[in-house]
């Protein structure tokens, strides 16, 4: 079982588009996927459709206390532990009861029978819980928008690697949202993607993925083989190849 | 997550549309229904279930093929097509094929069953318009090559994770509006099997019979006879499509075994009676016996390759091409035979004077019990067995040694037909030292047959240069053999001196007090 996070210090830089299609895209070809949304805005569940049940939170999620949690999304293979509103305490807990920063890796371990992957949705922080976010993964996925901002919550995130002696390997990143007619955006993709850090594929600002919103449902579940689609399926075969994962 | 879903399934009464189905739930879900699904299944194994009895089944839906357990565990998934019937080296390389060569060996897969299915999902939405149950409304047909039998419509409710209280309501609706809870647990799998009069594993090459300690002689042939036609039966199109050597090794070998019991037993029977019962199956034996001994000779051809070396096996390999163009013409002039009207009557009115009803076949004495007449020639066919192995030595002609091999056999036929009246361990074991001792001779007397057809082959070439080449794989084939044959005659002092040893000689007769 291999453990993936989504993670990014920067809000609206895609994490959650990247999550729920990702883990549609591996499900889909058969990995038995588990979704987790720890950001407590709870925007993947809201994709699924799947609210929390009324007795989790977030000190259950700690105690590993996640089995009765897990809800089926309408997709063979995929699975979600919903988020839930006291996740916005999650670093408090973690430091109140003195977890160590691999805590989350034993929590999830506990469903390696069950699961092949484990998708991390991460909220938008520069804390305790990101410390443990990228402890406890095989691999960190961060989206990049081309912008100056978004560049700098990159760095961000090198120097807390840094910081925490974590593997610099796990770290992967992709540009999200890019649009071509804006000069910034290439000018920023050609300055960096250079870099092995960078992973070839690149995700468009595209309307298709916006309206997710509306239609509650991953960009592949629309019954036909969209643009958005296919660049999804090529940032999964990337991760594939890049974690190992075939 | 489907791997762990888990489902409960009641029968739908097959006038029922889904529309009215829904019905019974609309009050309490709204539904969304999928595209209507329709896929043909094709389910293969050997002709005496191999994979089934090692756990496994083999699907084909589409261009892929699916091992799974017979729990429904998917094992592999691999890409290939096939007809009616295939080999194992006929699918792709790799694991499926791998698991499957291992349970079916060399015979080959033959399509078993046939299922037609059609399923409609509905899933139950809550107020977010998430799925929180499926239901599955499947129609099949099963059939295996002949028309379709319906096999009654399924309903199956189906749980998502986390949403046990909607599943149970589900459940509970279904209960309450009188559907009938299918709880044998049987797949769609079983019940098309059951819908073609089938079940898995019905056919089985061990001969297995059970009759009681008080039968008497002609109820005894009543349930032989007809356990014995029933298998020439069944394997019979498979030995005229020529599907599988085996059909015919086993079709022969039910033969063998009713034409053992006349002759053991033809005293207890109105000879008038069963003396054309025995002329037909000598007719049959003598009919189908070159095929079955060609298809030996074919599936040596490996066995023969090691024991020459490599610049004979050019002329090994136009031998073999020879006897596979004499298989053709061999199996064409059987297949006349089988399906002759003189083979009809004879199937026909074996079955009349079997008593199809189950009444005991009229014998010369209605009242003879069959256990001490069966125990009689046991003990007899034994102690000619231990006379005549004691007499042979190893100046012995090969005729002595082919003759105790059919005592043996007779022997071993007689235990077979009547292991029901004897302590069933003791006679397991005895079995197995007669077998030991079989194999001896079995080998002796295969190496025999080999011989005289090598040297009848040689003899029957034409002189050409192609027939030198195979005349000296020919002449190779028989220093081996001639060599490999004394081994076996050497064993054999050592292979009857256990079976005719003291222990075992006053065990056996134990057995048959």
């Amino acid at each position: 079982m291999k453990i993936i996070a989504i993670y990014c210090s920067k809000g609206g830089v895609g994490k959650t588009a990247t999550s729920v299609n990702l883990a549609y895209t591996a499900s889909q070809q058969g990995y038995a996927t588990l979704l987790c949304d720890l950001d407590p805005q709870g925007a993947s569940s809201y994709y699924f459709r799947i609210r929390p049940k009324k007795k989790f939170n977030s000190k259950k999620l700690l105690e590993g206390k996640v089995d009765k949690y897990i809800r089926g999304t309408d997709f063979d293979d995929l699975d979600l532990l919903p988020a839930h509103f006291s996740h916005r305490n999650m670093d408090l807990l973690l430091d109140r009861e003195q977890m160590a920063t691999k805590h989350l890796r034993d929590v999830f371990l506990t469903q390696k029978q069950a699961y092949d992957l484990i998708i991390l949705d991460c909220p938008p922080n520069l804390t305790l819980l990101s410390e443990t976010i990228i402890e406890s993964s095989d691999m960190v996925i961060t989206p990049v928008i081309p912008t100056t901002l978004s560049m700098l919550s990159f760095e961000q995130l090198l120097k807390l690697f840094k910081k925490t002696g974590a593997n610099k390997k796990k770290a992967h990143a992709f540009f999200s949202m890019a649009e071509r007619r804006k000069a910034m955006h290439l000018n920023t993709i050609n300055k960096y993607r250079k870099y092995s850090i960078f992973m070839k594929a690149i995700i468009p600002y595209m309307a298709e993925i916006e309206k997710m919103g509306i239609h509650r449902k991953p960009v592949g579940a629309a019954g036909r083989k969209s643009p958005a689609t296919s660049c999804y399926d090529n940032l999964w075969k990337e991760i594939q190849t890049r974690g190992q994962l075939i | 997550m489907s791997r762990r879903m888990n489902s409960r399934e009641f029968a739908a009464d097959r006038q029922i549309s889904t529309d009215r189905v829904l019905q019974n739930f609309a009050a309490d879900f709204d539904f969304h229904e999928k595209p209507l699904r329709k896929a043909n299944e094709y389910y293969y194994d050997t002709f005496d279930w191999r994979l089934y009895n090692q756990g496994y089944l083999l699907k084909r839906v589409g261009k892929y093929f699916y091992l799974s357990s017979t729990e429904g565990e998917l094992l592999f998934k691999e890409a290939g097509v096939a007809g009616k019937h295939f080999f194992t080296w006929d699918l792709n390389e790799g694991p499926l094929r791998q698991k499957v060569e291992s349970a079916a060996g060399i015979r080959a897969l033959i399509e078993i069953l046939f299922l037609k299915k059609s399923s409609l999902q509905i899933n139950f939405l809550n107020k977010d318009r998430k799925t929180v149950v499926r239901l599955f409304h499947e129609h099949v047909q099963a059939g295996n090559g002949a028309e379709g039998e319906d096999v009654s419509p399924v309903l199956r409710i189906v749980r998502m994770r986390g949403y046990e209280k909607d599943f149970c309501k589900a459940v509970r609706i279904a209960e309450q509006k009188d559907f009938q809870e299918l709880t044998n647990g049987q797949t769609f799998f079983q019940r098309g099997l059951t819908a073609i009069g089938r079940q898995a594993g019905d056919y089985s090459s061990k001969f297995e019979i059970f009759l009681e300690q008080d039968i008497t002689i002609g109820q005894a042939l009543n349930r032989i006879g007809l356990n014995l036609i029933e298998t020439m039966d069944r394997v019979y199109s498979g030995v005229l499509q020529d599907i599988d050597s085996e059909f015919l090794h086993d079709f022969r070998v039910a033969s063998r075994r009713m034409r053992s019991f006349l002759s053991q037993f033809k005293k207890s029977f109105p000879a008038d009676k069963i003396a054309f019962f025995q002329t037909e199956l000598k007719w049959l034996g003598a009919m189908t016996g070159p095929v079955r001994d060609l298809d030996v000779y074919l599936l040596m051809k490996e066995e023969f390759k090691v024991m020459l070396p490599g610049d004979l096996h050019p002329g090994l390999e136009e031998f073999f091409i020879d006897l596979q163009t004499m298989r053709v013409e061999k199996f064409e002039e059987m297949k006349q035979g089988l399906s002759s009207q003189r083979y009809y009557d004879w199937n026909a009115k074996w079955k009349s004077f079997l008593q199809m009803n189950g009444d005991p076949v009229p014998a010369q004495n209605d009242e003879q019990l069959c256990r001490p007449l069966a125990l009689k020639k046991i003990r007899k066919c034994f102690k000619k067995i231990l006379k005549d192995g004691r007499r042979i030595n190893q100046h012995s002609p090969d005729e002595e040694l082919h003759r105790l091999r059919i005592q043996g056999k007779k022997l071993r036929y007689l235990i077979e037909f009547f292991r029901s009246f004897f302590d069933d361990e003791e006679i397991e074991y005895f079995r197995k030292q007669l077998k030991k001792l079989q194999n001896n001779l079995g080998d002796f007397n295969d190496i025999s047959v080999q011989l005289e057809m090598l040297a009848q082959s040689r003899q029957d070439l034409p002189r050409s240069k192609r027939s030198i080449a195979i005349a000296a794989a020919i002449g190779g084939l028989v220093t081996h053999l001639n060599a490999k044959q004394e081994e076996v005659r050497e064993d054999f002092t050592d292979v009857f001196a256990v079976f005719a040893s003291d222990e075992n000689i006053e065990r056996f007769y134990s057995v048959l007090r």
